[in-house]
This record gives structure tokens, sequence and C-alpha cells, in this order.
């Protein structure tokens, strides 16, 4: 359908912009156009939500609060997919 | 434009909510001011008639813009506002079929496999999803991209007929 309207973002396009738009860096054009998708597209909505949901939970979490050992495994987990970059 | 003071209509989510910020706006006529130093596009919110398409929602309210005002393409932006009145009359149903109907008649005049696609889709989703459908459907059977600003266009003077809404 999004090829009948071009200029219409796709849900991808959204996927890619969402941290840029909670961000506040969207351009104003993009910003409209983003919003405009939100209107009529539920997943995308969805998607919205618990991003901000995750990086609202995200900001309450102090480094000093994880346990050490899962401190490790994350770091671990970190290291790997950097190296395989 | 710019100006100082605008009565235009605002779509929000159930319980008078912000679709996309998820802010609650105060029912009791109260001044809602955009950060300080807020950048374009970041203030407040607002549709003329004509935007209304583009925007659809659960709540429609009448609301005052307070300037500096700045008219978009497909919105108004002020630096506050508030709620006025919620439009009572707004009915997500007859509007989602009045779209219904509409990518029925492109279906009717121009019958194609993507247009009965769109027509079944239309009477599965709701209001702003079927709007959106019938856009675009007015694209395909039209077979040019200004018939989606033409539909919304007519979707728009759908809603300022059935609701009796007036710019001021």
């Amino acid at each position: 359908m999004s090829a009948r309207v071009p200029d219409q973002p796709t849900c991808r396009q959204i996927v890619e912009l969402v941290t840029d738009y909670l961000e506040g860096k969207l351009p104003l054009r993009e910003r409209t156009l983003f919003e405009q998708h939100l209107v009529y597209c539920d997943w995308c909505r969805v998607y919205l939500e618990q991003m901000r949901q995750t990086i609202r939970a995200a900001g309450e979490v102090p480094e000093e609060a994880l346990d050490p050992e899962r401190r490790e495994e994350l770091l671990q987990v970190f290291r790997r997919w950097k190296a395989k970059k | 434009m710019e100006g100082e003071e605008v009565i235009a209509f605002k779509w929000l989510a159930k319980g008078a909510v912000a679709p996309f910020t998820g802010f609650r706006w105060p029912v009791n006529g109260s001044w809602v001011s955009a950060p300080p130093g807020a950048t374009d596009g970041l203030g407040v919110h607002a549709c003329r008639i004509a935007h209304l398409a583009f925007w659809v929602g659960e709540e429609l309210w009448r609301v005052e813009l307070q300037g500096p005002i700045v008219e978009r393409e497909t919105q108004l932006e002020g630096s506050s506002g508030r709620l006025l009145d919620r439009i009572a009359a707004w009915d997500p149903e007859a509007f989602r079929q009045a779209c219904v109907e509409r990518i029925a008649g492109f279906h009717a005049e121009t019958p194609s496999a993507e247009l009965s696609d769109y027509l079944a889709l239309a009477k599965t989703v709701d209001a702003p999803i079927a709007s959106f459908v019938a856009a675009v459907a007015a694209v395909a059977a039209r077979g040019a991209r200004s018939a989606f600003e033409e539909e919304r266009a007519r979707q728009s003077g759908w809603l300022a007929r059935a609701l009796q809404l007036r710019e001021e």
C-alpha cells in the first residue's frame, strides 16, 4: 500500500527513526510524517510506547544497582557482539 | 501565517490524552504551554478544518491556541493552548463507514483486485486506518499521487459537514 504514497514512511523507516523522534531530533517534515504514520498504524504506536517505557525503565536503573555477576555477563555479551561486527 | 490567537480543533486519545506524548490535557480550560525554547514541531498543535483528516483520533476538541501561531501544511502550531469543549457529535463509526463507501465507489468505477483488497481491509479497521486506506485507494483509482491529498481534503470536508464545524 505504501508504494502508492511514496512520501509516507514505512513501518521499517519508523523503526529506524524512533530514537531521533524520541530525542526531538527529527526535522519538522519527517516528524510530521512520522506522527501521521502513527495515526493509522497501531503496530508502530505500540512500538513507540514500548521504546518509551524501555528508555524510562533503563533510566531508573543506576549502574551500581546491577549485580556484579550480571554486570560481567552483560559486558561479555557486548564484547562478543562487538567482536562479531 | 502568523497570528496571536486562533480557535481550532485538536484530536486526542480517550480521556483527553495527547496520542503521541501521552500528555493528559486539562479539561478545565487551563492553558498548556510548550516547553521554553521548544524547537519547530514541538509546540502545541491543532488543526484547521482542512487538516482534520490527517490526524483522526478518538476525541475531537475545540481548542484555543495562542501565538505566535504558525500554519504548516497539515497543522497549526502555537506556543500555548487550551481545550475549550469536546465535539460530542464525533462518531468514528459513521466516518469509517463513509470511508468504506468511498472505496466501494472507487471499486465500482474502476474495478480491480487492489481496490477490492482495500475495500475488504477498510471494513475491518478503525476510522483512522479506514481514512488512510481510502486516501490510498483514491490514488489507485485515479492513478495520480495528488489524489491522496484530494481525498484527505474531501474527508476533512465530510467531517466539517457532519460535525457542523466552523472556523472562527
